[in-house]
């Protein structure tokens, strides 16, 4: 009886092991435990919340066990540079991903050339500067003529280093210096902030006087009965959004290289280097499937972001051209040392 | 209208147990409770999520007593204060006294929270906006204070264990800039956010009592052999006596500290035991099994619930980091938390309120019962004992960052670090408490350096400021009167 049950057990243990071998061999998601890393630690912010709705219709079109992973930009690089290129880990993210290499702010060995590009999810055109509801100035051009007539004022700007706002403020910064003069620009100082609440606290603080947010997280505070020390106002927004009106850069006139500065974030999958074409070309095929979904684009919607799918390789093409293109202007810009308050 | 049936009830009770778990169990928190089951809510609509999340919510910060009171261990950061005086208590044999002690001070700081959020929220969150990170800095620098309290007679070791606590902090990336700073080179990687609070706080409490415990060689259990089997002094209400100012002051410093963004459950509990000594007869008393540092510690970490809501639910801005959390699932559920949610969604507001309540109640009827079954923990022998408390730290270590064994071997290194502190005569606690602060002591430092242009005189320019800075002075020279008095006695004797 001893020897059956021997036999019995071994043979169990045997198949077992084949099957664990057979599966490991399979590419794919279904079944698989998905960890979906962001670089950020925030809940609240745009790429908590697209994360977390693109992996929950994904989980559906993949047949995977998607999880969010709220860690942070560098934890997140590191994630996906470090990770088994089995499907396993992605990231989602923004364009952070080579804004922050870009600005000195991540180590070059994060580059864009160092992971897999997979497809583009959505857009969030909603990045916005916003001041306090009686500042002296209605937007971002107002702020020039402001500092113009009162030459003993100056203006601090929170934005986070290696950030989207790190961007939208050079390229601010620099048309300043082109329209107005170095001596008005000189009197527009950064503060580094960090969360949408702590930037939301340092303007509430007095140690900020504008903000850069999403606009879909500043809104209420932009809205009547709201208290005198609370209330906002948006002074500027980097692309339009449907039905919202709020004076684009675009609209103000500031440009960059001549043409008008229009800028959305691009939500994108990040996969390990090294990872199968086939687990890509999935990828590809459900994030389309869900970004043709009615309820994943009404679910967008009413966040203010927008489904816009875009195939692995074009959106390779397009984020490397994105990021190619704003080179020279980062490489030009003076650091965030020398643009802090000092 | 207040949504409840017994879907509700049953969400919220199952909700509490598990938070219970959470928080007792040393590496889980209640921010990770949250966190792991906020996709189910996805389930319910948002009134039912409230009571599951806020079940876990109360139950994950009450549950870190049980270990803070019986094995020394604090389950959560806001329970270190716990076992200050809950710990000798039940190495006196007085385990299930010190748990209902801490069980009922909890639902009063819980109830407290509750009645505040619900009177007084629209003010509060005024109040809470007209503290800048001047005033949050200093009050951080406050609860530091309690380092030179609990150092009567070592006071500076204590000192020096308290800032060294505060340079430990440090190392990791500074986000103003994202530089790593105190890291070498080879663990750059595994420290871009500095050492973890969870695997360095068990690691100082668990792993150095298990390394001191084998080398003295283990005793069977940790109460006396004499006291198993029965309670030296068994818990009755009267216990209280003269505890309600106590239980008042503590329930209001947690409160006050919960609405206070960004500055975190364990400033209130630290705050809270240290006034409470300040106003105690017998201080001398504390830390060796007095009623009042248990009430003290439990009623303000309980009294942060409600608090951190006030700033959650008028302002948009979570109060700690389990809110921080929770605020995800109102926007998940296509609600946002603000100055307008009040006056927009009353029937989620009055719900909250009724499932806080709730959860409270269900807390008090889970623990305070079973706890004399839960006490006999303690009188398992250590030999079996500590092997699985040694298990489930490392458990808890590895699954506080999704499964990062750097956080395993951070949970070995303080262990021996906690112990060579022990063996050298360095205070373990004021170590940990810099640790805890000192990110938030630096961040409020700097914030208020960049919105006045670098210039140090912020922080003696504002009326709230002059007030804290009053209280640093009184608690600082309390406490040095009272290390004097101290140290003439070590002398006499």
């Amino acid at each position: 009886m001893k020897k059956v049950l021997s036999l019995v057990l071994i043979m169990v243990l045997g198949i077992t092991s084949l099957v664990g071998c057979a599966k490991k061999d399979e590419v794919g998601f279904e079944g698989k435990r998905v960890r979906v890393v962001i670089g950020s630690t925030s809940t609240t912010g745009d790429s908590y919340m697209i994360a977390d709705v693109a992996s929950r219709y994904l989980a559906k079109e993949l047949k995977s066990n998607n999880k969010v992973d709220a860690i942070g930009a560098g934890p997140a690089l590191d994630a996906i540079s470090t990770a088994k290129a089995d499907g396993s880990t992605i990231m989602i993210f923004h364009d952070m991903t080579y804004l922050g290499i870009s600005f000195g702010a991540f180590e070059q060995k994060y580059a864009l050339e160092n992971m897999v590009i997979g497809p583009r999810i959505g857009t969030n055109p909603g990045a916005c500067f916003a001041a306090s509801a009686d500042a002296p100035y209605n937007d971002m051009v107002e702020l020039c003529e402001y500092l113009v007539e009162n030459p003993t004022e100056s203006v601090r700007v929170a934005v986070e280093a290696g950030g989207v706002s790190h961007i939208a403020f050079i390229s601010y910064y620099e048309w300043v210096i082109a329209t107005y003069g170095q001596e008005v620009a000189d009197r527009i100082d950064v503060v580094v902030g960090g969360s949408t609440a702590e930037k939301s606290q340092m303007l509430w603080d007095g140690n900020a006087d504008i903000i850069f947010a999403d606009y879909s997280s500043l809104k209420q505070y932009t809205e009547e009965g709201i208290d005198a020390q609370l209330k906002m106002k948006f002074v500027a927004i980097l692309d339009e959004i449907e039905g919202v009106d709020v004076p684009t850069f675009a609209e103000q006139g500031v440009t960059l290289n001549g043409e008008p500065f229009v800028f959305s974030k691009d939500f994108i999958v990040y996969l390990p280097k090294g990872t199968p074409q086939e687990l890509v070309d999935e990828l590809d095929v459900a994030v389309k499937a869900i970004c043709e979904d009615q309820a994943f684009i009404d679910d967008m919607a009413k966040l203010t972001y927008q489904a816009a799918y875009m195939p692995s390789a074009e959106a390779k093409t397009y984020i490397i051209a994105k990021r190619d293109s704003l080179d020279a202007l980062i490489k030009s810009a003076p650091s965030l040392d020398d643009l802090t308050v000092q | 209208m207040i949504v409840f049936g017994l879907l509700q009830f049953v969400v919220a009770a199952v909700g509490v147990v598990i938070g219970i778990i959470f928080g007792a169990l040393p590496g889980m928190t209640a921010t990770m409770a949250i966190a792991i089951f906020l996709p189910l809510t996805y389930a319910y609509d948002i009134t039912t999520s409230m009571y599951l999340l806020l079940g876990l919510y109360v139950g994950g910060i009450s549950g870190g007593l049980v270990p803070a009171i019986l094995i020394n261990i604090p389950g959560t950061p806001s329970s270190i204060t716990t076992g200050f005086d809950g710990h000798p208590m039940a190495i006196r044999g007085e385990g299930v006294r010190a748990l209902r002690i801490g069980i009922v001070s909890s639902l009063f700081g819980g109830i407290f929270s509750l009645l505040v959020l619900w009177l007084f929220t629209p003010p509060l969150a005024a109040l809470a906006i007209k503290f800048s990170a001047v005033e949050k800095f200093l009050i951080i620098l406050f609860a530091m204070t309690v380092i030179a309290a609990l150092s009567k007679g070592n006071m500076t070791k204590g000192i020096f264990a308290g800032f060294l606590g505060v340079l430990t902090a440090l190392a990791g990336t500074f986000a103003d800039n994202q530089k790593l700073r105190l890291v070498p080179s080879m663990f750059k990687m595994d420290m871009l956010s500095g050492f973890q609070l969870l695997p360095v706080l068990i690691g100082l409490f668990a792993i150095s009592q298990v390394l001191m415990e084998a080398e003295s060689g283990m005793k069977k259990s940790i109460v006396k052999p004499t006291k198993l089997g029965e309670e030296a002094k068994k818990f009755k209400f009267s216990d209280f006596k003269g505890q309600l100012v106590n239980l008042i002051r503590s329930s209001s410093i947690g409160t006050f500290i919960g609405i206070l963004p960004g500055v975190g459950g364990s400033a209130a509990s630290l705050l809270s035991y240290s006034q409470a000594k300040s106003f105690s007869k017998e201080p001398e008393k504390l830390g060796t099994g007095a009623v009042e540092g248990l009430v003290a510690s439990e009623s303000s970490n309980n009294g942060l619930t409600g608090g951190a809501l006030v700033p959650l639910l008028s302002l948009g801005i979570p109060g700690d980091s389990t809110t921080a959390v929770l605020i995800g699932a109102f926007m998940l559920q296509g609600i946002q938390v603000g100055p307008l949610f009040i006056t927009q969604n009353p029937g989620i507001w009055n719900t909250m309120l009724f499932a806080l309540l709730i959860c409270n109640i269900i807390m008090f009827l889970v623990m305070f019962y079973p706890v004399k079954y839960i006490a006999n923990i303690i009188k398992i022998p250590k030999n079996r004992l500590y092997p699985v408390v040694i298990i489930m730290c490392i458990v808890g270590a590895y699954a506080s960052r999704n499964g990062n064994m750097f956080d395993v071997w951070t949970l070995l290194l303080f262990g021996i670090i906690g112990y060579l502190f022990i063996k050298f005569g360095i205070p373990v606690t004021p170590y940990l408490i810099g640790f805890i602060l000192g990110r938030d002591l630096e961040k409020y430092f700097i914030d208020s350096l960049k919105g006045s242009g670098g210039n140090l005189s912020i922080f003696f320019s504002r009326p709230i400021g002059w007030v804290i800075w009053g209280l640093i002075f009184i608690s600082l020279a309390y406490a040095y009167y009272d290390n004097r008095k101290a140290k003439k006695q070590t002398i006499k004797v």
